[in-house]
């Protein structure tokens, strides 16, 4: 495998051609961009229930952006659905300790899909694409 | 030596003899046996990426150019041989390195053709050349005072006169650009009024690749009696920088955009200008006397180095600019018309792909996108190959915008880029589009 195809794994490929979760999103969603390279995407949570024991029926996407920020946006709408906000900042922290350093990326098997990004991690530049979405999610589900 | 570098025919350098008695096809051929030739002056380029050991193929020139053996022996043998501050120790060293960034200053004046040493200022690079006279120029001008830039330039060419325009209340004023990424010389006539305190202009815009034409701009600056500063920094080793010739009344350049070191840069002022204008950072070397009351500002020019200067970066600019001077400023730029024409007749080749910037006078960069790749995933998959491009906004947001792109793939060339590596360029780019899109 070239360096390029461990990179652009064929699952990242697969979230970047065919997103999960991707709607067109009006101006009033909260943005979160990459100044450095433009980077953008939007985000529209869909709860259920009440309280802390209210889930996420559903995180709905809008940007624009390389195939690493939008498949690794695609990947975790996946693995948010279902989770309640104190389960959703927990795997969105897990995420980011190990894409800083701080955790085994051995731990990225629990992750479903995002596995894929493990080539990315190793790349300093492009780790900014693959926080982009997690970053933002982290600040939309820690002020609301 | 691998496939894409290998050498045709002719296996030395060759200087540049006889090419007008040549057909062209002669001509080109014999420029790329040069070019070949000058690659071995150069110890990175022989160098490999990636873990399949590919060969380098350096297409990032205007973020920075490669830098030749001599620059780095002219580097390290000053710390060898000639280390210490300058200017006021009393011993051999001291004497030496004073000698050698002062031989530096005089080399950078001989470069761009000023009148006097004393007109030359080292600084970082050109962004803090044009930071500096964008503070302390503008510090002299009154409220409602205005400065035209254009829409094509670096972030570097706005920002600063942004910041000065809120610190001493002045107005910026943008010369638009056409369809085909030129300057709209119109808007100079319509915008240069009796406010207008200075024009500010790129030589060559790093995205677009368009040479501007300098001289006529400063010909309408100085019907009004308003310096012109000229951005040099793609200009410098492509395109020759003759202050005279240009017009240019400030012209800021770095060292390694141009084959020397990071962290050196030249900014040349007309005598009469630097004169007025007051110092901008404060410390040893740019004053004369200081007592407790304040200070009286050291002459031209060092009242605008403040402190230790960065005398390893002259030193390795004055090799550096002995390098350009050696090859030749106006090979160089025939070398990288021919590079990016060939570049461009290829990448028009690929169905889909759009070139921005169509300038009838362009330099050796080339600015692209294929839609439904995104520039980075392009850089990605052109660095799985071993080649080095740039993606991104390129610091210039004010003309992504008019351009309508967020982001788009640029190649630059330099002397050392050859045929054979414009052509596995483009149908790596082709390969792109057919594995991404």
């Amino acid at each position: 495998m070239s360096d390029f195809d461990e990179l652009y794994q064929e699952i990242i490929r697969d979230h970047y051609k065919h997103p999960r979760n991707r709607v067109p999103l009006g101006k009033d969603c909260p943005a979160f961009d990459n100044p450095s390279c433009g980077d953008r995407v939007k985000f529209l949570i869909e709860w259920e229930g009440e309280g802390e024991g209210a889930v996420i029926k559903a995180v709905n996407f809008d940007g624009s952006g390389c195939s690493i920020s939008m498949s690794s946006t695609s990947m975790m709408t996946e693995l948010l659905a279902g989770k309640t906000r104190k389960q959703a900042l927990e795997i969105v922290d897990h995420f980011l300790g190990i894409v800083h350093g701080e955790r085994d990326s051995g731990d990225l098997e629990e992750m479903g899909d995002v596995i894929a990004l493990g080539g990315v991690i190793k790349l300093p530049v492009r780790v900014k694409c693959a926080t982009l979405s997690w970053n933002g999610m982290k600040r939309l589900l820690s002020a609301s | 030596m691998t496939a894409i570098h290998e050498k045709n025919k002719v296996a030395a350098p060759r200087p540049e003899t006889g090419r007008g008695s040549k057909n062209g096809a002669e001509a080109v051929s014999d420029m790329n046996d040069r070019a070949l030739g000058l690659r071995g002056d150069f110890p990175i380029l022989s160098s490999t990426v990636g873990r399949d050991k590919l060969p380098l193929v350096y297409l990032d020139n205007a973020a920075t150019t490669q830098k030749p053996r001599s620059v780095i022996d002219a580097i390290s043998g000053y710390y060898e041989r000639d280390n210490s501050n300058v200017h006021r120790s009393i011993h051999e060293l001291g004497e030496r390195a004073t000698a050698l960034y002062e031989a530096a200053r005089e080399r950078a004046r001989l470069f761009v053709g000023a009148e006097s040493a004393d007109e030359i200022v080292f600084t970082r690079g050109t962004t803090e050349a044009i930071n500096l006279v964008a503070y302390s120029f503008c510090a002299g001008l009154k409220p409602g005072d205005e400065i035209l830039l254009t829409q094509m330039e670096h972030h570097a060419n706005i920002v600063s006169w942004q910041i000065a325009a809120r610190l001493f209340g002045l107005v910026v004023k943008f010369v638009g650009i056409t369809d085909s990424g030129e300057l709209r010389l119109e808007d100079y006539e319509r915008l240069v009024g009796p406010r207008t305190k200075m024009v500010a202009v790129t030589q060559m815009s790093n995205v677009l690749g368009t040479v501007n034409p300098i001289a006529k701009i400063a010909g309408i600056a100085h019907s009004k009696g308003i310096p012109l500063l000229v951005d040099a920094a793609q200009g410098a080793a492509h395109e020759g920088i003759d202050v005279a010739s240009l017009g240019a009344d400030f012209l800021a350049f770095s060292g390694h955009k141009a084959a020397g070191p990071m962290g050196i840069g030249v900014l040349y002022g007309k005598r009469e200008f630097l004169e007025r204008m007051t110092p901008w950072q404060g410390g040893g070397e740019m004053i004369r006397t200081v007592t407790l009351e304040g200070f009286e500002p050291n002459d031209l020019p060092y009242k605008f180095e403040a402190g230790t200067p960065n005398v390893e970066g002259a030193v390795g600019l004055h090799a550096a600019l002995d390098y350009l001077d050696s090859v030749g400023t106006d090979w160089i730029r025939e070398w990288e018309k021919v590079l990016s024409e060939r570049a461009i007749a290829g990448l028009r080749s690929i169905p889909g792909l759009e070139i921005f910037g169509s300038a009838r006078e362009r330099g050796g960069i080339v600015s692209f996108e294929v839609p439904g790749i995104h520039a980075h995933d392009m850089a990605a998959f052109l660095d799985s190959r071993g080649i080095a491009i740039r993606a991104g906004h390129h610091c210039a947001h004010p003309l992504a915008q008019r351009l309508g792109v967020v982001s788009t793939a640029r190649a630059s060339f330099f002397l050392y880029n050859t045929l054979s590596e414009v052509d596995f360029f483009i149908q790596t780019v082709d390969e792109a589009r057919r594995r991404l899109s």
